[in-house]
């Protein structure tokens, strides 16, 4: 891992312990580039309330430069929250989560889950994307190289 | 990476500020740090709609998204400008923060007020600290570990160029380490010319000094001494003579080597260039004549390339340029950080091949079965049929070769090019071998059997063997059918007219490529394919 990533890295982390936006925390992280944590939506949103849902961290050698593969992960106690733009399989089509597209380098792990927490709150719709079957059974790519269109702005 | 866990420990943070008498003073701390690195600003420059980054933090990110990192408006490296107000702050602020902090995170009130006497630091946040004067410190609090790691961090040279010298800064006046902070290069000035050297060299050099000879450098690479001659910095003491000195008795000599360039020429912004003009040749020369590792492909050497330029016009910017050779192993840290394996991008971290085989081994060999199945069907009808063409085309052959013999050029046989198999050879094969071939004329049954019994290899492929059956394979039945077939002398069609001897042997797919023939019929074609349809493909690997 880069110099570059790896203090940044370092920064997150150090801010993290110092503590977090509410509904967000800390799960663990095995090495410096893989990390998992906890979101909750806080508001009343039926589909949501009372849970609880784990976020799968994965920098590159760019971070910041290139987006974090964020996506979630099954666990116990821990589902993938229902959305008309979360795969079934976790994976978030969410332009700020694309380098190119929506991500910049002055998002940061914190930020991207306080998004990802809205996403969720504006929802209304207990549905999966169109094609989740297919999509889902297309495993093993790495979420890099899927390509997303982005064409729901109400998100 | 033990280097990771200092940091950890060490990191100066905004949050440092939390806990202090002055919590405020939190804000003034993040708003001296570039938003991408999250650390002080390094060389800090304005993008045209006004936001200030790190130099190399938004020249990599142009590179990638040629937008602002914070507001996404459209930007070009090349519109941005050096922010010299900026790093005056940064500069300032990193000259006092460890001092600071001590001050406002709970010392006892006579040592802070001891300390604010004279300090110059203390002009920005005097009033904030008499009104908490006051409070009794919470000496719990005292924050003692971080400045005191920091230096030792910062002892051992990395490429944390700002980071606060707090070592350094101390013995000088506060007034000074603030409007010129020494540079970050291990040197030490002499205390009567000031001019900078290496710590050992001082007390030789101070008796020089003292008896009025100039400071003679020791060999050392020009970009290092060049661009921080003391005769460069504002409040510079040095002799008026030296320079000249220095050159005239120096210049001619070998220990210098001769491309001593003029300190202004060092650092010039290098130029970007549009990679696709360029073929890897040419790429390659242009990165030697950077004077950069020119190996590898060409995708990795335009990276390095790209690179090589941030670092480059990053330390343009930089009040402090370093030297080339640090520059060069940065490319080289970086260069180790980047390479991964050529295939590492459409698989995930945790992507097995063997994995997935067991996980749909039911299904494949459901495939095989179903493919095996229908291949066998249609033997069997084909073995009827077969049969019949058999005894006709038995009695035909031997007409045909004695036609064969009279006819100048003798026409390609079908049968001959079935033994070679490779519709390649065919036009390259000599009409007069090819009559010699077909002589024995006597046994015409023996001679066309005969590529079945040559050739076996082409049809000793099983399903196991092939990865993914395309429609380019058909079985061997098929292939003497898509040879052009109708020559003059052959009225009949085309298909093998020997059911093979051994069923077993011979269920299986040839090789042979599909090549369209001319006259391939169209409904024998839509048969194949039909078949070859029924056999989805089952290999394992990445859909997709």
């Amino acid at each position: 891992m880069s110099t570059f990533a790896a203090k940044r890295l370092q920064k997150e982390m150090a801010k993290i312990h110092q503590g977090l936006a509410p509904g967000i925390f800390f799960v663990n992280s095995p090495n410096l580039q893989h990390w998992q944590m906890d979101i909750q939506v806080l508001d009343s949103n039926p589909l949501y309330a009372g849970k609880t849902f784990r976020l799968n961290f994965r920098f590159s050698n760019n971070y910041p430069i290139e987006a974090p593969e964020v996506t979630f992960i099954r666990a116990p106690d821990r589902e993938i929250p229902m959305h008309p733009h979360i795969y079934s399989n976790g994976i978030i089509c969410l332009d700020l989560l694309s380098s190119g597209n929506g991500w910049s380098p002055v998002q940061s792990v914190e930020s991207v889950c306080m998004s990802i927490q809205s996403m969720l709150t504006g929802n209304t719709k207990n549905e999966r994307p169109e094609g989740d079957e297919a999509f889902v059974l297309r495993e093993g790519r790495s979420v890099r190289d899927i390509r997303f269109v982005y064409d729901d702005p109400t998100v | 990476m033990n280097r990771l866990n200092d940091l950890d420990a060490t990191l100066p943070d905004p949050a440092d500020w939390a806990t202090s008498r002055i919590p405020d003073l939190a804000v003034l701390d993040a708003a001296l740090r570039c938003e991408i690195c999250k650390d002080f600003y390094t060389a800090p420059v304005i993008t045209n709609c006004g936001h200030t980054f790190c130099s190399l933090c938004i020249r990599r990110c142009l590179g990638a998204d040629e937008k602002c990192a914070t507001c996404r408006a459209p930007e070009q490296e090349s519109r941005l400008r050096k922010n010299g107000a900026v790093q005056q702050a940064v500069d300032a602020f990193m000259a006092v923060r460890a001092t600071l902090l001590e001050a406002v995170s709970g010392i006892e009130e006579a040592e802070v007020s001891g300390q604010a006497v004279n300090a110059e630091e203390a002009a920005e946040v005097e009033d904030e600290i008499e009104e908490v004067a006051d409070i009794p410190p919470p000496s719990s609090q005292r924050r003692r570990g971080r400045p005191r790691k920091k230096k030792a961090d910062d002892e051992d040279g990395d490429e944390d160029e700002y980071r606060p010298r707090s070592q350094e800064t101390p013995p000088e006046p506060p007034k000074r380490s603030l409007r010129e902070r020494p540079p970050d290069d291990g040197l030490v000035a002499c205390p009567i010319c000031n001019r900078r050297m290496k710590e050992a060299q001082v007390s030789l050099h101070i008796d020089d000094c003292l008896a009025g000879k100039p400071y003679i450098p020791p060999r050392e690479p020009p970009s290092l001494s060049s661009p921080r001659k003391p005769s460069t910095l504002p409040s510079s003491s040095a002799p008026p003579s030296r320079p000249t000195l220095t050159q005239s008795r120096f210049q001619p000599s070998s220990t210098f080597p001769p491309s001593t360039a003029p300190p202004t020429g060092l650092f010039q912004p290098l130029p970007k260039i549009t990679y696709s003009l360029f073929t890897d040749t040419k790429l390659r020369t242009k990165l030697r004549e950077l004077g950069i590792r020119s190996d590898g492909p060409k995708k990795l050497l335009q990276d390095r390339h790209t690179e090589w330029l941030n670092l480059w016009n990053a330390n343009v910017d930089s009040p402090r340029p370093r030297t080339k050779r640090q520059l060069l192993d940065e490319l080289e840290a970086w260069e180790r950080a980047h390479v991964r394996p050529a295939n590492n991008k459409t698989k995930a971290p945790e992507w097995s091949d063997e994995k997935w085989q067991e996980k749909h081994a039911d299904t494949f060999a459901d495939l095989i079965a179903k493919a095996r199945g229908s291949i066998q069907k249609r033997r069997k009808v084909e073995a009827d049929e077969d049969e019949v063409e058999e005894r006709i085309s038995g009695e035909v052959e031997g007409a045909q070769i004695e036609q064969l013999r009279s006819s100048q050029p003798p026409p390609p046989n079908p049968q001959l090019r079935t033994a070679n198999s490779a519709p390649a050879e065919m036009g390259s094969f000599p009409p007069s071998s090819q009559t010699t071939t077909l002589l024995p004329s006597s046994q015409p049954l023996q001679q066309s059997s005969q590529p079945l019994i040559q050739g076996p290899s082409h049809h000793l492929m099983t399903y196991q063997n092939i990865s993914r059956p395309h429609h380019e394979t058909i079985p061997p039945h098929g292939a003497a059918s898509l040879l052009p077939s109708h020559s003059s002398a052959n009225p009949y069609p085309t298909r093998n007219p020997h059911p093979p001897t051994n069923p077993q042997e011979n269920q299986y797919v040839s090789s042979i490529p599909y090549v369209p023939g001319p006259d391939r019929l169209p409904a024998e074609k839509r048969k194949y394919e039909t078949i070859l349809d029924e056999i989805p493909w089952a290999g394992p690997g990445r859909a997709g």
